[in-house]
């Protein structure tokens, strides 16, 4: 058992993979909430303020639009500076720090949404990895600094748990999702016409967004079509930590859940967009970079200079 | 030969144990471990702990093509005044769903109108600055009204802007301290 624990978490593999996860996950993230301003919360009335178990528990203050300004700010360059690997380990772990704070702010405020759990957690797990061994300017500085005796980076289980410890929380979210539905209603979640009515009462604007499109009302008067949509999805989220152990049924469920938030924000509404940006960790782009990297290669028009006589 | 496979598998392991450092080893569990009984405390016992979660939404059967939603309406300035629902980027940084999730609460308190009251205020007061700053093109408020609407839902939502009832539950008028409370 603990053989298996070790060989699964901490298999030595190249910083690579790790190195473009840090650049694309904190880039994407920073673009993503860059158009957000969150130090209006800073403005809102105390009279709506509800803390959650986080806020309640560790005293933490709803603090004036001021500093949510220089907090949010800071979190901006925290963001960037992770992305290109300066610092990497201190801006990690201020994106990290900064970060819990300003995405659990507005879940003081009436309802809490779950949109950003998965960026938190995947926040703290950057923050402990060793993420700028490769692709980051840190790596740079070093090797300038080494020029007479570069050194690659060993392989290590340092770049192998980080990885499989988001996709850990990917697969125990939609565990909790599929098993809620289990728990709370069971087989009629599927079999009763929940599905066929929740796409008609989303056209309501009942959510925090409202539907891209108006196709769910088209689906909701087919009742077979409402049930295969509710089969389908209670299924993939109850045996996504699957795609955890076995490649092939990670080729189904990874891309298959992907397209069901999609399928979710065009029919009903909420926005998943934070958990489309995070599935990037369950590409090897390491693989991906080597196989762009000998295409070039490949591609690349072969010159023969003619050698005067 | 029989144990050969074993000790490979044994000598793979300190290969693994190895490439980290024993405290980082340690570290990296703790946080695996400290994922995993998270997230599962809240699976099984049902809870909330942001950002852990059960992930209860949409997970209750749904039996009747029915709805109930609070709605806020606002209230135009002028001579004829004219209600309309306040659009989401009139009440930034709330969404609508969060704005009257948050209000939820305080209807059911004992001091509710003066809450109430506060919280319309300040959502008017915001709705202004947002107004002046030309961050929408809503007109002026004289009022806020907050609504709970029932429908029977429409299978081509055709009646979205008209329900089968609406009870009015509160009214905050912006001009003057008065504010009218409905049961």
């Amino acid at each position: 058992m603990s053989d298996r624990w070790t060989r699964f978490w901490f298999a030595p593999a190249s910083p690579s993979n790790l190195g473009l996860c840090r650049m694309l996950f904190f880039g994407g993230m920073l673009l993503f909430y860059l158009p957000t301003d969150f130090s209006a919360w800073g403005d809102v009335s105390p009279v709506f303020w509800q803390p959650i178990w986080l806020f309640a528990r560790f005293h933490l203050p709803m603090l004036p639009k001021g500093a949510l300004t220089v907090m949010q700010m800071a979190w901006h360059v925290a963001l960037a500076f992770s992305c290109i690997g300066l610092f990497t380990r201190t801006m990690t772990a201020v994106s990290f720090a900064l970060g819990i704070y300003i995405l659990g702010l507005p879940n003081n405020f009436g309802t809490e949404y779950h949109y950003d759990t998965l960026v938190v957690m995947a926040f703290a797990i950057m923050a402990i990895s060793r993420s700028g061994d490769a692709w980051s300017l840190d790596r740079l500085r070093l090797r300038r600094a080494e020029r007479e005796q570069p050194t690659e980076t060993a392989a290590s289980g340092e770049y192998t748990w980080p990885i499989r410890a988001i996709q850990l929380v990917m697969a125990l979210i939609f565990f909790a999702a599929g098993t809620a539905k289990i728990r709370h209603s069971g087989l009629a979640w599927v079999v009763s016409n929940t599905m066929s009515i929740m796409l008609v009462q989303q056209q309501y604007h009942i959510a925090n967004a409202d539907p891209l499109t108006t196709v769910g009302l088209t689906l909701a008067l087919h009742p077979w079509l409402c049930s295969l949509l509710a089969a389908g999805s209670m299924t993939l989220e109850t045996i996504y930590p699957l795609a955890l152990f076995n490649a092939r049924a990670r080729a189904v469920i990874v891309p298959s859940v992907f397209l069901m938030q999609v399928g979710i924000r065009v029919l009903m509404g909420p926005t998943f967009n934070q958990y489309l940006i995070c599935n990037l960790f369950w590409v090897p782009w390491d693989r991906v970079a080597l196989a762009i990297r000998h295409r070039l290669t490949f591609s690349r028009p072969v010159t023969i200079e003619a050698v005067p006589q | 030969m029989r144990f050969l496979p074993g000790l490979q598998k044994l000598m793979t392991t300190a290969v693994i144990s190895r490439s980290m450092r024993a405290h980082r080893l340690w570290l990296a569990n703790a946080v695996i471990g400290f994922l995993i009984i998270g997230s599962l405390y809240d699976i099984v016992r049902d809870t909330d702990h942001w950002p852990f979660s059960n992930y209860g939404m949409y997970s209750e059967l749904q039996l009747t093509p029915t709805l109930a939603a609070l709605r806020l309406f606002g209230v135009t300035d002028g001579p004829s005044p004219r209600e309309f629902l306040l659009e989401p980027e009139t009440l930034d940084p709330f969404d609508r769903n969060r704005l009257t999730s948050a209000l939820v609460p305080l209807m059911y308190d004992k001091n509710k109108n003066e809450l109430l009251t506060r919280a319309l205020r300040d959502t008017a007061s915001r709705y202004e600055a947002l107004r002046r700053a030309a961050r929408h093109h809503a007109p002026p408020l004289q009022a806020i009204r907050l609504y709970r609407f029932y429908w029977q839902l429409d299978p081509m939502a055709r009646n979205v802007d008209h329900p089968d009832r609406k009870q009015l539950l509160f009214e905050f008028r912006v001009d003057s301290p008065e504010r009218v409370a409905h049961e």
